[in-house]
Parts: structure tokens; C-alpha cells; sequence
């Protein structure tokens, strides 16, 4: 079983939208832009009622709702293995579901099978209400039999989703607000499940421990500091209930639940007495409590049933050389997973085909993959280069309100390299309005690619904007983008004659002298700043030399300044907003203009 | 896929017949966990009856309607339907409903999805199945095991003559008729049973009896006389086919008078049709065309019925809160009141003893010790439609009948002469 589809309608920042899922799908997009809603969404349609957080206004987009408004959500779960209802009677009979068919290529849910690729399915439906009278949210979880509207609230109820047939989704959610101290431990509901799917239960052990608390060899009471005070208490006793109890100190409450209770996980490195898991750091914790949910993972597979793991940033207290690795034990061990990630080294790893990019445009949610088809030996060269080693840039780039796909590999370097030095020498301080680090994410193109990769890129974001070169091709570039629908939300020019190299000779004679006397512990040192350029232009991907080139940019004050200059005024002109380094020339188009 | 049939006169244990197959058959093969046996009939009364035998077996089981039944199929299989090109009827349109529920069934997906359920499918009473709702029981046989019991002979609706039901049953199995009646031994009614099922005359002896009784206070005294001399604690019926004039008359002499024998008043209880509940609720309801919710909710005070004023309540808080409104229209005020009565005989259970006026047609399948058939001029039908009415009537008689007829040129003409 997996939830192939979820749409969402009026939840929190989401007013709209479709989620569609793989197996395993790793969900990466700015902050705020729904990934949090997307896996609340999946607790409301398929979690345990425990998940489900009670809902208050500001659940509904607008957190003002009003009698008639509904939030609305519904799941589409297929796999259902042989894709025939009546081998699966507990999900689809009178009192159960509808069966469906979906066509996974579009999304589109058929009453009739009249496509053997499509797959039978089961519709969850969510809607709550605020009822501004009793001041409270009202809910219903219901079999989705058609998609004429119904509202659970008003008509007849529709038929409600047993527990116990979510019980064999098995939904899990791993929040990023999670605290696993205490998780290995038999106070721990997960624990206790996961010991009970495994059939692990520690009876012998516990029973014998049990038994030697009860009758420790050197008793608490008989301790000789300890005994004579005890003898007293006794006697005392016995003053009042003459052949009454004696006095006995025992470390738990002596039956196996005190035992159970009293378990403390500890962990021993190498050699050393073992340290308890709360004195640990939280990143073993974050492991332990990890590792224990997919032994439940595991013993679920075990018993056929399934394990829909959704887990928020697994990145989390997890060192950068685990994380990847950590995704994929958890996708190997779980019949799906729906992870939310920030950290592009997690995102990348996945694969781009199930790598889904949210972004919310005005309460409309799109989430959609990385790549719509796999990459194979037969996609052209520069794509296969931009999406497995460029992946982790491009991915970090897509998270920017602005996205600039430049011409070349080397405007990408370059002003990479002048960025990351100006950057690592500024102070806190930021005085112009646009922060191009900030706003402006900067593709890694390949091969000149520039209008091919605007026009793989522009369904995945809606702020993408393309710089190109003041020659020839670059004018042919500007004239074939703006033909493309939807066009760049701007183009950026560089000068006529210019190219990336030029802009750096501009920023180099800011402080000439300057920025010379920075280079001059090169082995060969450039004569001039047209020396440069012309080594720029004719070593093209010479990191060090891009390095060094913008580093003395960094450290000459001049050149640092003209440096800022220039990347406010991209970041301006890929806002569309007026910037003296760019001109209008049409419609969408900017020509710098030093 | 199996089909086991059952037919034999009133009061010879059909229903008796089908819950003792129903158990053999368990016994062989049991319901899996989250199965049900479904039982269906065609009218309410009918499905408490059914409802009360099968909940003595201890049995998993869903007893409604089949117009409820077809509903459900119609509302949730609303995609298929569309499919089919089948536009969606109102819920009260129960023909319509029970034509696009039929349809459904046909297709293997839905009946097996019906299946999945309930594997077997009790129907009692099946005579009075139309073509419509035959079509939908048809459906569910061609995939699931239905047990069936009917009586040709009890069906009251001349529309179905020749009978639907029967004539598909004798064609697609083997029917076991049922010859021994169980529900009176007492030979009077016996044989006046027998005799309007032969098209003969019923002949009038103790305690089967027919008289002439030609005014409804004449008709009154004679109903009280009887119940209080042959009641005896038992449960009575008074039926009539036409609650007129005639019938209403007399029953309301009889509560209101004490007769010359010392006999009564006694308190009786017109058993009102859904039809008529409906009627007179909404001749109470006084209400303008578009109304605010405060004026609905205080007409809906006045209606007198506590469980419908408090379901109409709960619809009318739901249009405040749920949807915000302001206003609602009358028609909207009705059609909830028609649902709401309809729901609400649908939920009610059995009956509550003491005495009973009611049509012969709310009668059906029901039994009781002593039964007053009240029979007025004024009544349509042919002659066939006659016997069957009076046949129905005394067949719902244990222990004793009293016929009491309007005028003395009724007793020459059927069902009372040949």
C-alpha cells in the first residue's frame, strides 16, 4: 500500500494543491512553503487519531473561517497487490470503499478500469469546519466515493474510515520538533510497539531481575550505617500491630511493571562504563530513536504490513557524512517514506525523479520533481552533467526567491568565487536593499545551455531569470527566451562586447594598482588588468585563478564596494526593479551598463 | 450463486422456513469477520418484522429496504453511474433510485462489492416486488446466495398481475412450497382462508364471523362487543381496506361509547401511514414561503411530535452553523419533514400492544390474537383485488376474525359470494 496523491484545499498557507507521491520521495522548498502542511495533511487522512493534532482557526488558510468554509483533503492509496477489489475485501466492499482506478501518468481518478496500467485505489477524504458557536473544529475522515461535492457536516454522513484498516497503512511521523530522550525505554509507547511487533518481549530476564530485587544480597536495610535505625522503626512497630510487618528497602516496586519501568538505555563506548542516553548528545539520540522506529519498520514488513514512514529533516543532529546514508536505510526498511529535507546533500541523494521542489505562489501549492523522467545514457550530455554533479547547486539554487541560469559554466564560477570572497570579509552589516546571496540561487549551466536549462527549470520555479553574453549569441539567446512561454521574469544582459571576463576586468580597475599588488604572488603575475581578463578568458574553469581573481577583488576596498554594487543591481534587475547598472533595453531585458 | 426459494399461503412459516435454511447454511459455510447477512423487503413494516426474527438468531445482519439499499448503492457508486450515464434521482424518487441501483448491480464490480459484505441475501414478502426493484434482486442473485420466500396470492398491487417476482422464480429455481400452517389451528379461520384463495365463498362460522353492520355506530358497538368479549389480554387488530368514512367512523364510536352490553369505550390507535403522518404534520406547519431561522424553529415547536421536532431542530442549528445561513424556504422545511418522518419509521421498532387501527396494506406480515375487519362500500379494485384484501385480513388472525360489512349488497358480491 502507498498514497500515491494527496490534494489539499484550505489548509493553513495552502489554498490549493497536489502532492503526487513515489515510493520514496524526499519533499525539498523554502521555508514556508508547505512541506510541514504537506505530512499534517497525511497525519489528518491516514495517522492514528493520537497524531492528529486538535485542529483551531488557524488551520484554514486565512485562520478567519466562516460556517460555510471547509478544509478539505483527500489521499489516493494504491498497491494494492493484483490490483483486484475482491482480494482486497477489508478495503473495498459495502461499508468499506469504493474501488477506483487511477492513471498515475495524469493523476485522474476513473470509476471504470479501462487501462491495465491503471491502478486500483482507494480515496481517504478529510474535511473539517469551524463552528463559531461552540467555538470548536469539527471533523470527519470518510470513504471519497466520487468527486461530486459532499460536506460531511450538513448531509448524511458518509461512511467513516475504520481505525483499525489504518492501522495497516501504518502511518509514522517523525516531527522535527522531536525529543527522543526516554524513547528506548519501556516508557515509550513506540518502544513497547516495537517490542511487541518483534515479539520481543524480555520476560525471563525481567522476571529474574525482578526476583533478585526482591531478594537483593545485601539488602538496603541490612546496611550496618542503616540497620540500627531500621531495628528502631521496627520495634516501634511492633508497639502497634503486635506480630506486624518488618521494614524491607527494595529498589523498584518488585513486580515486573516497576522493573520494566525502571530500565534505563545506556550506551558504552568502547571500553568505558556506560554512559545513560540522556547524558548523551543529541545526535546518538536522534540515531537511537531513528534505528528503534525502523526495527518497527522492519518487524511490520516482516508481517506484511505496511510502514509509511513521514519524516521531517532527518538531517537533524545527524552528522553530514550519516545523513545520506541514514535516508537510505530508512527507505530500504519502510514500504514508502515522505521525507521533508533543507539540507541539499539529503535532497540530492535521492532520486531527482521522486525529488519533489514545493513552492506556495499565493496559497497555490505546486510540488513537483526535480525531473519528470530518469536520466538515462541516452539524455544529452550537458543535462546528465547539470542534474548528477550540478545537482546539489541546482537544487540549492531553486531554494532562492530568484534563480539566475547564467550562460556559462564560467559566469557561474566567477561570480561564485567573487561572491564567496566578498561575502566571507563582510561584516554583519548588509546596507543595500537587494542581498543577491540571499535572494538570487545561481544555476551551474553547462555548455552554454542557457535557454535548454531555462526551459527544464521554468516548471519548477516562477521567478527564473537568465544572463547572457553582449555578443552575438547572447542576442540570439535574449531572442529565442523571450519567445518562450512562460518568458524568463527577466533577462540580463551583459554589455555590448562583454563577457563574464569583462565584468571582472570592470571590477579590477575599480583599484587597479590595488588588485595587481593582490595577484602578485602568483608564480606568473598578470601585468595588467586586460592581462587578466585575457588569461580568464583563455584558461576558462581555473578555479584557482577565479579564486585568487576574487579574493584580491575582496581585498582591495574599492573593488569590494564596486563587487556589492554589482550584485545589488542583479539582484535588482532580477526583481525587475531600477538599477543604474542595468537598462532597460525591452520588455524583461537588462543590459548592464558599468 | 445459490438460490433457495420458499412460497406457501399466509401463516404456513416462510419466514420460519427461511431463517432455518439461513442457519443450516451458516453452519456450513460461517460468515467471515466483517460479514453480514443482507435482509430485504420492500416496505417498512415488513423489515421490523424481518428486523425482530433475525435479531433471535444472533446473527451479524443489516435488515432495511430495498429502496434504502438502492439509495446506498446509488450515492456511492455515483462515479459508475455517471459512467453509465445515469443522471443522479432525488433520495425520494425511489423508483428512479431503485431503476439506477439496478443498473449498478448488473455490473459484476458493485454486486461482488455488495458481496464482499454480505454474502448472503434474505427477501421476505418478495410478491410485492415491481419490475424496478425485482431487477436489483435479480442482480444480487447472479452473484450471491439469496434465500427468498413469497406468497403470489399476498400481493395487493393489481399492477402485478401477472406476478414479476413469481413468474422469474419459477424459471430460475427450484421452488419448495410450504403446506402446513402454523400460525392458527383454529379450523374457521383455516377454512375461510382456504376458501378465498380458492375463489369460493368463505363460510361464516364461530370464531370466523361475518356480519352485516350498516352504519359505522352500528359497526362501533360491534367491534366493542367483540373485544370485550373475546379479547381476553390478547392483541387485536381493526383492519379495514379504506380508512374512510366507514372505518374511521366506527372506530371513533367505539372509543367514545359504551355499548348497550356494557362494553367500552375502549382506547384505539389509528396506525397512520408514513403518507398520512406527513400529511397532517405539514398541515400544521404554518410558515411563509422564505422564512428567518427563528420563525422556522418556533413553526417546528408547533408540529407536536417531540422525536421530529428535535430532529428538525438539529437540521435547522446545522444550517446555522455548518453553513451559516440566515434564512431557510419552506419547501426546503418540507422535504426535510418528509425525511425526517421517513427516517424516524425507519429507526422505530415493533409494536407497542393494545389496540390497533390500521390498512390492511400496514397489516402485512404482521400477526395478532383477534382481528376486526372493517369493509366499507366505498372501495376500488376488482374482485380478485378483493379476495386478496380480505384474504390478507383474516390470515392475520390467530384465534378469532370479525368481519363487519357496510351495507347488505356487499355480501352478495365478492369476496363474500362467488
Amino acid at each position: 500500500m502507498r498514497i500515491s496523491d494527496l490534494s489539499i484545499e484550505n489548509f493553513r498557507g495552502i489554498r490549493r494543491g497536489t502532492v503526487r507521491f513515489k515510493t520514496h520521495t524526499i519533499i525539498t522548498g523554502p521555508n514556508n512553503a508547505g512541506k510541514t502542511t504537506i505530512i499534517e495533511a497525511l497525519a489528518l487522512l491516514v495517522g492514528r487519531d493520537r497524531l492528529v493534532r486538535e485542529l483551531t482557526e488557524h488551520d484554514f488558510t486565512g485562520a478567519d473561517p466562516k460556517p460555510a468554509d471547509r478544509l478539505r483533503l483527500i489521499a489516493t492509496i494504491t498497491d494494492f497487490d493484483g490490483d483486484d477489489p475482491n482480494a482486497h475485501l477489508d478495503w473495498f466492499r459495502d461499508g468499506r470503499a469504493v474501488p477506483k482506478w487511477l492513471d498515475a501518468a495524469t493523476g485522474a481518478v476513473h470509476p471504470v478500469r479501462q487501462n491495465p496500467a491503471w491502478l486500483l485505489c482507494c480515496q481517504i477524504g478529510f474535511q473539517a469546519h469551524f463552528d463559531r458557536s461552540a467555538l470548536c473544529v469539527e471533523t470527519a475522515r470518510y470513504f471519497h466515493d466520487h468527486n461530486h461535492p459532499i460536506d460531511p457536516f450538513v448531509e448524511d454522513l458518509p461512511v467513516g474510515v475504520p481505525a483499525k484498516l489504518l492501522q495497516k497503512v501504518g502511518f509514522f511521523l517523525v516531527r522535527a520538533s522531536r525529543t527522543w530522550d526516554g524513547v528506548l525505554s519501556f516508557g515509550s509507547e513506540l518502544f513497547r510497539r516495537t517490542v511487541r511487533a518483534a515479539d520481543g518481549q524480555p520476560a525471563a530476564a525481567i522476571l529474574s531481575e525482578r526476583d533478585r530485587l526482591r531478594h537483593p544480597d545485601r539488602p538496603i536495610e541490612g546496611d550496618p550505617h542503616l540497620a540500627p535505625l531500621v531495628t528502631r522503626i521496627n520495634a516501634e512497630l511492633a508497639r502497634f500491630l503486635p506480630r506486624g510487618p518488618t521494614l524491607k528497602l527494595r529498589v523498584t516496586g518488585t513486580d515486573s511493571r516497576a522493573v520494566l519501568d525502571a530500565v534505563v538505555a545506556h550506551f558504552s563506548p568502547a571500553g568505558a562504563p556506560p554512559i545513560p542516553a540522556a547524558r548523551q548528545g543529541s545526535g546518538l539520540l536522534s540515531l537511537q530513536g531513528l534505528l528503534l522506529l525502523l526495527q518497527l519498520g522492519r518487524a511490520r514488513a516482516d508481517n506484511g504490513e505496511g510502514f509509511l514512514m513521514a519524516l521531517e529533516e532527518p538531517e537533524l543532529h545527524v552528522p553530514p557524512a550519516s545523513q545520506r546514508q541514514l535516508v537510505h536505510r530508512i527507505q530500504a526498511l519502510s514500504t514508502q517514506t515522505i521525507t521533508t529535507t533543507h539540507a541539499p546533500a539529503v535532497a540530492a541523494a535521492s532520486d531527482p525523479t521522486a525529488l519533489l521542489l514545493v513552492r506556495n505562489d499565493n496559497g497555490i501549492l505546486s510540488a513537483e520533481p526535480l525531473l519528470t523522467e530518469a536520466l538515462t545514457a541516452a539524455t544529452p550530455a550537458w543535462k546528465r552533467k547539470l542534474m548528477q554533479s550540478g545537482r546539489p547547486d541546482v537544487i540549492a539554487a531553486l531554494m532562492h526567491d530568484m534563480v539566475l541560469i547564467p550562460e556559462g559554466r564560467s559566469d557561474h564560477e566567477l561570480l561564485r568565487a567573487i561572491l564567496c570572497a566578498v561575502m566571507l570579509r563582510q561584516g554583519w552589516t548588509e546596507d543595500s536593499r537587494h542581498s543577491f546571496a540571499l535572494e538570487v540561487g545561481l544555476i551551474p549551466t553547462v555548455d552554454a545551455q542557457v535557454v535548454r536549462t531555462y526551459s527544464l527549470l521554468s516548471r519548477l520555479h516562477g521567478s527564473l531569470c537568465c544572463l547572457v553574453d553582449g555578443d552575438a549569441a547572447g542576442r540570439g539567446y535574449v531572442r529565442e527566451l523571450r519567445t518562450m512561454d512562460p518568458p524568463p521574469a527577466a533577462i540580463l544582459r551583459w554589455a555590448d562586447g562583454w563577457t563574464i571576463e569583462h565584468v571582472v576586468g570592470w571590477l579590477l580597475e575599480a583599484d587597479e594598482a590595488g588588485t595587481l599588488a593582490e595577484l602578485s604572488y602568483l608564480s606568473d603575475p598578470p601585468t595588467s588588468v586586460a592581462d587578466v581578463v585575457a588569461r580568464l578568458a583563455g584558461n576558462k574553469n581555473d578555479i584557482v585563478l577565479y579564486e585568487a581573481v576574487g579574493e584580491a577583488i575582496a581585498d582591495t576596498p574599492a573593488g569590494a564596494l564596486r563587487a556589492v554594487e554589482l550584485f545589488a543591481g542583479m539582484a535588482a534587475a532580477c526583481a525587475g526593479e531600477p538599477t543604474p547598472l542595468f537598462g532597460t533595453e525591452a520588455p524583461g531585458v537588462r543590459v548592464f551598463q558599468p | 450463486m445459490t438460490i433457495r426459494a420458499f412460497q406457501g399461503a399466509a401463516g404456513c412459516g416462510k419466514t420460519h422456513r427461511l431463517m432455518q435454511t439461513l442457519m443450516d447454511g451458516l453452519e456450513q459455510r460461517p460468515l467471515q469477520p466483517g460479514q453480514r447477512i443482507l435482509a430485504l423487503t420492500y416496505m417498512h413494516g415488513s423489515r421490523r418484522r424481518l428486523d425482530g426474527r433475525l435479531r433471535e438468531l444472533r446473527l451479524a445482519f443489516e435488515c432495511s429496504t430495498i429502496d434504502s439499499l438502492a439509495w446506498r448503492i446509488v450515492s456511492r457508486w455515483r462515479g459508475l453511474a455517471e459512467h453509465l450515464d445515469k443522471a443522479l434521482p432525488a433520495e425520494t424518487d425511489y423508483e428512479a433510485v431503485c431503476a439506477v441501483a439496478g443498473a449498478l448491480l448488473e455490473q459484476p464490480v458493485v454486486v461482488d462489492w455488495v458481496g464482499g459484505t454480505h454474502p448472503i441475501v434474505v427477501i421476505d414478502e418478495a410478491q410485492d416486488l415491481c419490475a424496478v426493484r425485482l431487477r436489483i434482486v435479480q442482480a444480487l442473485a447472479a452473484r450471491l446466495d439469496l434465500l427468498v420466500a413469497a406468497d403470489e396470492f399476498q400481493c395487493l398491487d393489481e399492477t402485478l398481475r401477472p406476478n414479476p417476482y413469481c413468474s422469474w422464480i419459477m424459471a430460475a429455481a427450484e421452488v419448495e412450497t410450504l403446506e402446513i400452517p402454523h400460525r392458527t389451528n383454529v379450523p374457521a379461520l383455516l377454512t375461510a382462508a382456504a376458501a378465498l384463495r380458492a375463489g369460493a365463498v368463505p363460510q361464516s362460522q364461530r370464531p370466523f364471523e361475518i356480519r352485516l353492520a350498516p352504519s359505522p355506530a352500528f359497526a362501533g358497538a360491534s367491534l366493542s362487543n367483540q373485544i370485550g368479549w373475546y379479547r381476553r389480554g390478547g392483541s387485536v387488530a381493526i383492519l379495514t381496506p379504506s380508512a374512510g368514512r366507514y372505518a374511521k367512523g366506527a372506530v371513533e364510536w367505539a372509543t367514545l361509547n359504551q355499548t348497550s352490553r356494557n362494553q367500552g369505550p375502549h382506547r384505539i390507535r389509528w396506525e397512520q401511514a408514513e403518507r398520512e403522518v406527513v400529511a397532517e404534520l405539514l398541515g400544521r406547519l404554518t410558515l411563509a414561503d422564505r422564512c428567518n431561522l427563528a420563525e422556522a424553529d418556533e413553526a417546528i415547536g408547533k408540529l407536536g411530535i417531540r422525536s421530529v421536532i428535535a430532529a428538525m431542530r438539529e437540521w435547522l442549528s446545522i444550517q446555522q452553523r455548518a453553513l451559516g445561513r440566515q434564512e431557510v424556504d419552506r419547501s426546503e422545511v418540507e422535504d426535510v419533514l418528509r425525511r425526517v418522518v421517513s427516517h424516524g419509521r425507519r429507526f422505530a421498532r415493533g409494536d407497542v400492544g393494545g389496540l390497533l387501527a390500521m390498512t390492511v396494506h400496514g397489516a402485512k406480515n404482521r400477526e395478532f390474537d383477534g382481528v376486526v375487519v372493517l369493509w366499507p362500500h366505498d372501495m376500488g379494485g376488482d374482485d380478485e383485488a378483493k379476495r386478496r384484501l380480505l384474504y390478507n385480513a383474516v390470515t392475520r388472525a390467530k384465534r378469532w376474525c370479525l368481519v363487519l360489512v357496510e351495507g347488505e349488497r356487499l355480501l352478495n358480491r365478492p369476496p363474500f359470494a362467488v
